[in-house]
């Protein structure tokens, strides 16, 4: 049987210690969407809360057209949305125009791991990934972190995959840009 | 919110930090910019932020607190109760209700009469009263994100 079919059905037929299982196996992948979008850890927890509560109350309305991580994901992107549409919160600032970004180019002379035994050079880095708009930020984590596949992300959040796509491509350039002129990291 | 494909330099360039995620996974394959590589490596640590260690013990307990009674099985009784009531109606008025119906059919003329102000603010206040019922089961496609 379907391990989220179980899940849910346990959960509905209110077995003892259902719910929680359901909200630890999710409580990341709803924790990244959340706090990459609105950042503030009393608010990303409100908001967590908010979310698995909808889920209980809704959960009977799953219909197992998507896994159910995606379908807890797209209720806690809405969720995170209604909160950054309240506060006025813009999900992308406006981009330079990619096609001014100049395609990097390879150079040798780059020690990887040197430069990652840097921790000056790592918290810039995290840095300027914080200082990316609300939506990218939440795209870079998912796909690099959660290991969410296009798709997957799609049933998030909602976005075409050539959208998302493009979000990942050039927020990547544009860090490797910054790696490239800021932090003097020549490769 | 859809945006234009990438131009062929911009595909060779996502390829590349295509290959660095794939290197940073473990996954073997071409070898791809370091600076890519370093880029993949910071988006794979975990955030600094996590829930906290209790978190879903307490949820749990405070949706144990406040969770309404499994009414599932009321609901099905009940179902099954009006569908049965509605049967025994249609059958009834099959086996002597041509009675009936001749009266109702005589009423039919005067029933305008019954459209006075007062029946459409009675209308009006069951209306407002049930019209969100539909909407409030609709979660969470009701609150997709319109953009």
């Amino acid at each position: 049987m379907n391990p989220d079919r179980q899940l849910v059905d346990a959960v509905l037929a209110r077995r003892a210690g259902a719910f929680e299982r359901l909200v630890a196996e999710h409580q990341g992948l709803c924790w990244h969407i959340i706090q990459r979008l609105v950042r503030h850890p009393e608010d990303t927890r409100e908001l967590c809360q908010e979310t698995f509560l909808r889920v209980y109350q809704y959960l009977h309305q799953y219909r197992y057209e998507s896994a159910l991580k995606s379908w807890i994901g797209r209720v806690a992107y809405a969720v995170a949305l209604r909160h950054l549409e309240k506060k006025q919160v813009p999900l992308l600032e406006a981009e330079r125009d990619a096609d001014d970004d100049p395609l990097l180019q390879e150079s040798d002379g780059f020690d990887l791991e040197s430069a990652w035994a840097d921790a000056q050079l790592r918290e810039r880095l995290q840095a300027a990934i914080e200082a990316l708009a609300p939506l990218p930020r939440m795209l870079l984590t998912l796909y690099h972190l959660d290991e969410l596949s296009i798709p997957e992300i799609v049933q998030i959040s909602g976005l075409p995959a050539g959208t998302i796509k493009s979000h990942l491509f050039r927020s990547r350039l544009r860090l490797r840009e910054l790696l490239q002129t800021r932090f003097g990291v020549s490769a | 919110m859809n945006t234009p494909p990438l131009s062929p330099d911009q595909e060779r360039e996502w390829t590349l930090q295509e290959r660095a995620l794939q290197q940073e996974r473990g996954i073997a394959g071409a070898a791809a910019p370091p600076s890519y590589r370093l880029l993949a490596r910071a988006l794979r640590q975990p955030l600094e932020s996590a829930p906290p260690a209790d978190f879903a013990a307490v949820l749990a307990r405070r949706i144990a607190a406040v969770a309404l009674p499994d009414m599932r099985w009321e609901r099905r009784a009940t179902t099954a109760l009006v569908a049965m009531l509605l049967l025994l109606a249609a059958l009834g008025l099959a086996w002597q209700g041509q009675d009936w119906l001749r009266q109702l059919l005589g009423l039919m003329p005067s029933l305008p009469r019954l459209f006075n102000g007062w029946s459409v603010v009675l209308l009006i206040g069951l209306a407002a009263a049930y019209w969100p019922a539909p909407l409030r089961g609709r979660l969470p496609d009701a609150e997709w994100p319109q953009r």
